[in-house]
Formats: C-alpha cells, sequence, structure tokens
C-alpha cells in the first residue's frame, strides 16, 4: 500500500492540474492594465482627498475668522478715559440679556462723585471675559439687591474691607479699590494697594454647612477655583451706569448682612455691581 | 517596459500553478481565477517590491489564498443567508477518489486545509508554512495533524473502500 502522505500528494497534485487546465487566465496584459487603472484611480482618488481636505480647512479657516469677527463685532469697544464729572447718555439702555464684560464705565467714585452716567453709551456684549478694561483700578459699588433696599435705599453700598472680610457698606468713597486679572476669561478680583503681597477677594466655605460661603481676602492664587469669578453684565442704571453681577460657577454674590456672600443659583438674585473708576492703577497690587 | 517584459514572463511561468493551488483550497474554479487574478495585479501595482522578494511567487500564492479565503468567506456567508449558491460540481475529469478528496477537503477549516495543500501540494517544510502563513511551527504542524485527521475521518466515512489518507 502507497504511503498515506504520498497518496495524499498524488490526490491533491491532480486536483491542481484539473484547476489549472479547466481555469482560465486573463492574459498578462490585461492584469497589468488593470494595475495600472486601479493606480490611476487611487491616484485620482488621493487628489480629490487632497483637495477635498483643502477646501475643508480653507472653510474652516473662513468660519473662524467669522467666528471670531462676530464675537469682536458683539464686544462693545472699550469705554474711553475716566470723565470727570457727569456726562450726558447718547441713547437708552439697550441690555438685552446677560452678557459679560464691561462696557460703560461710571465717573470716578473716588473723588465722592455718584456714579451717575457713563463715559459712553453701554452696549451689552458677550464672550465670557471679553471686553473687560483690566488696565485700572475700580471701586466696587453695589447698587441694587435686597441689602440695598435694606439700607434705606438711599444710594450704592461701597464694598470695602474690614478685618479679612469683604463687606459693603453704605456711602462712597470709602470703599477699597480693586483691580481685575484675567484669568482665562473669569477673573481675579484683586485688593489695590495692599504692598507686596497680592490679596484677592476669594469664596471662604463656612464651618457650619449651614452659612453660606463668605467672601474674604485671602493670598491671590490664580488657579483656585473660589477666587476666579465671572462678570455678567446684567443691564444698566438709571442714571446710565453698567450694572454687573459677580459669579462662582453657578452660584452668585450677594450682600448678607453687610458682607459680601456666595449664594447658590435659586436663591435669589444676584447683587448688581457698579464698576466705579478707582483712580491710578495700583503698581504693588498689580505686579507692575 | 523591462518591467512589463519582466512580470509578463513571470506571470506566464508561475500563474497556472497558483491557480491549480488556489483551486484545490476553494473547490471553486471560478473562485480561484479571482483570487489568482487580483493577486497579480496587486503584484504589478508593487512590481519593484514583488519583484526583489525571495519568492514572487510565494508572495503572489499568499494573496492568492488570502484573497480566496476572504471570498470564500463571503460566499459561505451567502450561502447561509441565501441559500443561493452550491459548490461547483467537479467534471468527470477526476477520477472517484480525487472527488471524495476534494470534498474531504471542503469539510475541513479552511486553516488546516491550507497547511495541508502548502505542505503536501507545494511541497514546503514546515518552518517555510510557518513563515509563509505568519503562525509558529508548533501550530503548522497541529493544524496539519488535525487536518490530516479530519479529512481521514470524512473520507473514511464516503468511502466504503477506506480513507484515502489516514494518520499513518
Amino acid at each position: 500500500m502507497a504511503d498515506p502522505d504520498a497518496r495524499l500528494a498524488a490526490g491533491l497534485a491532480a486536483i491542481a492540474e484539473h484547476g489549472r487546465r479547466t481555469g482560465s487566465l486573463a492574459s498578462a496584459a490585461d492584469i497589468r492594465q488593470r494595475g495600472d487603472r486601479r493606480r490611476a484611480h487611487r491616484r485620482t482618488l488621493l487628489v480629490a482627498a487632497g483637495t477635498l481636505g483643502a477646501v475643508l480647512a480653507v472653510a474652516g479657516l473662513m468660519t473662524a475668522a467669522m467666528t471670531i469677527g462676530t464675537q469682536r463685532d458683539q464686544v462693545s469697544p472699550l469705554p474711553s478715559p475716566a470723565v470727570s464729572g457727569p456726562a450726558p447718555r447718547s441713547g437708552p439702555p439697550t441690555t438685552t440679556g446677560r452678557s459679560t464684560g464691561p462696557t460703560a464705565r461710571a465717573s470716578t467714585a473716588a473723588s465722592g462723585t455718584a456714579p451717575t452716567s457713563p463715559a459712553t453709551s453701554p452696549t451689552p456684549s458677550t464672550g465670557s471675559g471679553s471686553g473687560i478694561p483690566t488696565d485700572r483700578p475700580y471701586q466696587l459699588l453695589v447698587t441694587g439687591g435686597n441689602e440695598v433696599s435694606a439700607a434705606g435705599g438711599s444710594g450704592p453700598l461701597t464694598v470695602g474691607v474690614v478685618g479679612d472680610r469683604v463687606q459693603a457698606t453704605p456711602g462712597q468713597g470709602a470703599g477699597a479699590v480693586w483691580v481685575l486679572q484675567p484669568v482665562g476669561g473669569r477673573y481675579l478680583i484683586m485688593l489695590s494697594g495692599q504692598g507686596t503681597e497680592r490679596v484677592c477677594m476669594t469664596a471662604v466655605v463656612a464651618d457650619t454647612p449651614q452659612s453660606q460661603p463668605t467672601i474674604r481676602d485671602r493670598a491671590c492664587d490664580p488657579t483656585s477655583a473660589n477666587q476666579l469669578f465671572t462678570i455678567v453684565r446684567e443691564g444698566t442704571t438709571a442714571t446710565g451706569a453698567a450694572t454687573y453681577s459677580l459669579h462662582i460657577g453657578t452660584a452668585f454674590l450677594q450682600v448678607a448682612n453687610g458682607n459680601l456672600v456666595l449664594t447658590k443659583a435659586g436663591a435669589g438674585s444676584p447683587a448688581l455691581f457698579i464698576l466705579a473708576d478707582g483712580g491710578k492703577r495700583d503698581g504693588a497690587a498689580t505686579g507692575q | 517596459m523591462r518591467d512589463a517584459t519582466e512580470f509578463d514572463a513571470f506571470y506566464a511561468g508561475s500563474a497556472g500553478r497558483v491557480l491549480g493551488q488556489v483551486f484545490v483550497l476553494t473547490g471553486n474554479r471560478a473562485e480561484a481565477e479571482d483570487a489568482v487574478a487580483e493577486a497579480y495585479t496587486r503584484a504589478w501595482q508593487r512590481w519593484p517590491t514583488v519583484r526583489a522578494c525571495d519568492s514572487p511567487e510565494a508572495w503572489v500564492r499568499r494573496v492568492a489564498v488570502r484573497v480566496a479565503v476572504s471570498n470564500w468567506r463571503k460566499a459561505v456567508n451567502q450561502l447561509r443567508a441565501h441559500r443561493r449558491k452550491k459548490p461547483e460540481e467537479p467534471n468527470g475529469e477526476l477520477n472517484v477518489d480525487h472527488l471524495a478528496l476534494m470534498a474531504a477537503l471542503r469539510r475541513i477549516p479552511a486553516a488546516q486545509r491550507q497547511v495541508i495543500v502548502l505542505y503536501h501540494l507545494i511541497g514546503l517544510s514546515v518552518t517555510e508554512i510557518s513563515a509563509e502563513v505568519g503562525i509558529p511551527a508548533g501550530t503548522v504542524k497541529t493544524r496539519l495533524a488535525r487536518g490530516r485527521r479530519a479529512m481521514a475521518d470524512h473520507l473514511s466515512d464516503t468511502d466504503s473502500r477506506g480513507p484515502v489518507v489516514n494518520n499513518g
């Protein structure tokens, strides 16, 4: 009896020979033409893909440019340098919603003059942090909210520092001066005139869970979420000054018993602040 | 032009052999023809690389087997889905033993069939099969043993005269 492997090999060879004989093959020229056509097709696809990629890239750049242009259009121009004395409004308030960035600057409060009118016509702005004038210090005045009403509604409260607490007290001219330091669309609110140490508004969690976090002064830390405020444009006062609310995440600042506190969204309404001219920029506070 | 001449000579000298080998693997002439044509087309597209191989024929065979297995799997799926396609009926030129052998080959897994064809038909060593298929030598031996055993079982089921292949 033949070797099984040899019989298997012979059987397979016979089948292969049968396939070779009965099968038909294209000519070598046909095979080459097929390969050449495929190569050309692939080249065409590559060129088309490259063209499409270039078109998409250009379209993407144009879209980005248009988006930036739109954002620029939506951001109101920075206010002009401080103007002493009230200035007539050039038109009615045009606020159409909450937006970020001060767009009207109150006249100086440091001189004791109430911020009765903006230097320029307020214009709503959008874009987190866009258009915030950070080249000057401000006094923070609280012009709206329950605490102002409780204080008799005789005028805005001035934000100052007592100990390490940030408080809002009646009257103007005695408040602290603050510098806004932009950090990725949010702001550190830095106390001006404190020597070499930079001190910022900080939301400090109270000892008891029932109590609201209070705003105190702490050493500035740009990485601390408790110091990074979003400034949202709210509207305009009757005198034309732009008003803002201050937020950390979804919580916002209110005034409670004279102290600035951080309140969760849904609990009342945020305090309204005016950014009043705080005089010359303090180099120590800004690191300049 | 020199490339075309070389390729044509290579094709003329090897295509028939590769076609027969792929036919054994697939058991279907049309599928074997398609797979071989596809493999040589790819070889021409990469001819400078393929020509530099140790064995251009092995390269083409490897591609043809891969294409055939891929097509065969698609065909099996279609068969299962539609029950339309039937295995090609061999013509009368093959004797009864060959027909039984073809039937047994169809019934074993493609991976085992491949190493059996490479070993028993093409004459590659276990080491060469290991390199060509890209599997360890031990796996080649295992597939060979299991494939032969399975074929022997199928042949004894269908052929009262005794198996064409046994484990020897």
